[in-house]
């Protein structure tokens, strides 16, 4: 749609008046990032060969790789910022800052040896003043899905791997609405809700597989799984809750029944791991107009479901009957909001034909 | 949607969008869904999951109930599901969301139906002939139906049948040892081929753009595929892969930037060309004269990547003027 379309609605809906200023060229599809983040990490790989190459002993204790990265990473630093949108400099500054950061990654984690909990806590400190400090998109969405993995790999060490899930769903909703307050917030907290997001329907999932997988680690035991389906049934609600408030749905009951739809599907999906995240992802992604996001959140869900399929947890007939209460409690959901909604819809028009 | 979002915040940098109203301009520019997008996505939403779940269930009851349900019972369960929807469907219609949820749900219990088939007399009959007896079974429902779920699901019915045969019959050592990757070469830019010519002829279901990205991206996978192994595989046909891999890209440039432009589809080709020529100059390059030759390879698939992301951005301009 063009700039001289969108203009004329917000003038239609009273938000702004006169000429549309002028506009910059629109920032890259997001299919071209993710394209330009691909070609980024492989340089980061051949950079990381070439410097280990030059510099045979580049990598060979904590304090020399440290030295290193930091130098890549002050090359793609200066690099980026002098970008002024060229993509062939934004990439190949993109690919050092990419290189720098996984060889200071490195170093932390040799320096840290053998407190693996204190290494990952710095990593991700770090990668979280990288996310702030660098403003080139690519990099904050990579940035926050790099602070997702190594809050992953925290709660590993310290136990409570099932937190990991609710934890990320708190960042990636509150990131993805934080970017809809203004041009700064949308700038930081977008692309990063995008690594947060990718982070938490990786991690979702993985987090109740490995519950059992911990004691391998040697880790403490993690707390109880059924405290995090809580508290991710209760995030699933929250969610849906918060939409109707963001929507200022006039009509209560379409409220109502979103909610009481809410609680049965939060309920109803105790069984299958990662199902209420994906959900959430795709659900707040559809709010802040994200499309790929959405799809990815669809396309997690089915993938949670065919692994509840595959699972040899319960009994088939439990299955069945899980699977045929969901769908029963979705087709009835569906049918009562689009009822409730219509009737609404109608009672307004009424309304504004008496006026 | 997120050319909007830009436009919106880059009002608000200017000082044309206040603060407060930018959640307001977000919703009214239709960046952000309002009230009535909610609903039409809830509604396809309840009701495509509701009736897949609902079939997916009938499934794992029927492998439940498998020794303890006589053939007749069996056989009873799974026809009711299909006449069931099929009914829906025709009720409701099938333009309509429930009724082309329906028809998706009795797509899906036609191939439980001829898995219990295959079953229950023991035909003989190989996995590549059920795949292929469900697509033939599904492709009247997909052609009458026009719906873009269902052409998914054909494809990937199709996809399955096709290796299916060649597993069976040992036949993946056909065509130099790469029948199998041909296959799924050839099966793709079909069916990418056969969207595009459907989208021409202006066939309503063909205008579905996640199903055309869906296509075209099953389309760059199996090419791409097909690239890497004519670089990495010593086998004399190997190199018939490459140029099958080229011909592809051509196809590619030519119907989604001659005739019409798609610069998603477009990217679904410089994707590939990244990773081919990513591997194909590693392969060649890289220990080729020290510390240089990653940098050189480095600097080589970014250039590739950065020079076709500003020629599809200059596409892209180009078809918004």
């Amino acid at each position: 749609m063009s700039a001289a379309v969108t203009w004329e609605k917000l003038v239609t809906a009273g938000i702004v008046r006169g000429e549309s200023p002028a506009t910059t060229a629109p920032p890259m599809a997001w299919y071209l990032r993710a394209l330009a983040a691909v070609a980024a990490w492989i340089a980061a790989i051949c950079v990381l060969s070439s410097t280990s190459i030059l510099f045979v002993r580049a990598f060979d204790n904590a304090v020399t790789t440290l030295v290193v990265g930091a130098a890549l990473l002050a090359i793609g630093a200066w690099v980026l910022a002098r970008a002024k949108g060229r993509v062939f400099v934004a990439q190949f500054g993109l690919a050092f800052a990419i290189a720098g950061e996984a060889a200071i990654g490195l170093g932390i984690a040799r320096a840290s040896e053998p407190n693996h909990t204190l290494a990952w806590a710095l990593i991700g400190a770090f990668e979280a003043i990288m996310l702030v400090a660098i403003a080139e998109r690519t990099h904050r969405a990579l940035a926050a899905l790099a602070v997702g993995m190594c809050g992953f790999g925290l709660l590993a060490r310290l136990g409570p791997l099932s937190l990991a899930a609710p934890l990320t769903t708190i960042a990636f909703v509150g990131a993805a609405w934080a970017a809809t307050r203004d041009a700064r917030s949308d700038a930081l907290w977008r692309p990063a809700s995008a690594g947060f997001g990718v982070a938490l329907l990786a991690f979702a999932p993985l987090a109740d597989l490995a519950h059992d997988a911990v004691r391998w680690w040697h880790a403490p035991p993690d707390t109880s799984s059924r405290v995090a389906a809580v508290l991710m049934a209760i995030a699933f609600v929250a969610v849906v809750a918060l939409l109707c408030r963001r929507l200022a749905l006039a009509d209560s009951r379409v409220t109502r029944v979103a909610l009481l739809g809410a609680i049965a599907i939060a309920a109803l999906a105790y069984p299958v791991p990662g199902l209420l995240a994906a959900l959430i992802v795709m659900l707040v992604a559809f709010d802040t107009g994200r499309p790929a996001l959405t799809g990815l959140g669809i396309a997690t869900a089915i993938g949670m479901l065919g692994y509840y399929y595959f699972s040899l947890a319960t009994t088939l007939f439990a299955k069945s009957v899980s699977l045929a209460a969901v769908g029963i409690v979705l087709m009835g959901v569906g049918a009562a909001l689009r009822r409730v909604a219509r009737a609404s819809e109608g009672q307004a028009s009424e309304a504004r034909r008496h006026a | 949607m997120s050319e909007e979002i830009d436009l919106v915040m880059q009002w608000n940098a200017a000082g044309a969008v206040a603060r407060d109203d930018v959640p307001r301009a977000l919703r009214a520019s239709g960046a952000h869904p309002d009230g009535a997008r909610w609903l039409r996505f809830v509604e396809w939403l309840t009701l495509g999951a509701g009736s897949v779940l609902l079939a997916v269930a009938l499934v794992f009851f029927i492998a439940y109930n498998w020794h303890a349900m006589p053939n007749v019972a069996r056989f009873a369960l799974v026809e009711a599901a299909i006449v069931v929807a099929v009914a829906a469907c025709l009720w409701r219609g099938p333009d309509s969301t429930a009724g082309a949820a329906a028809l998706c749900a009795a797509a899906i219990a036609t191939g439980a139906l001829l898995a219990l088939v295959g079953q229950t007399y023991q035909t003989g009959a190989d996995t590549y002939e059920l795949f292929a007896a469900w697509a033939l079974a599904i492709l009247p429902w997909t052609l009458l139906g026009r719906q873009a779920p269902l052409w998914m699901l054909l494809l990937a019915v199709v996809n399955l049948a096709s290796q299916a045969w060649f597993a069976r019959w040992g036949m993946a050592s056909a065509v130099g040892g790469q029948g199998a990757l041909w296959t799924l070469v050839l099966v793709n830019a079909g069916a990418l081929a056969l969207w595009e010519i459907g989208r021409r002829l202006d066939l309503r279901e063909f205008h579905a753009d996640w199903a055309l990205r869906i296509v075209a991206a099953a389309s760059g996978l199996a090419a791409t595929i097909a690239g890497i192994d004519a670089i990495v595989d010593s086998r004399t046909a190997a190199p018939a892969l490459g140029i099958a891999w080229l011909l592809w890209l051509a196809g590619i440039w030519y119907g989604f930037r001659m005739r019409r432009v798609d610069v998603f589809v477009l990217a679904v080709g410089l994707g590939s060309v990244v990773v081919v020529a990513a591997l194909f100059l590693g392969k060649h390059l890289f220990s080729a004269a020290g510390f240089v030759s990653p940098l050189l390879v480095g600097a080589l698939v970014i250039g590739i990547a950065a020079g076709g992301i500003v020629v599809l951005k200059r596409v892209a301009q180009e078809a918004h003027s």
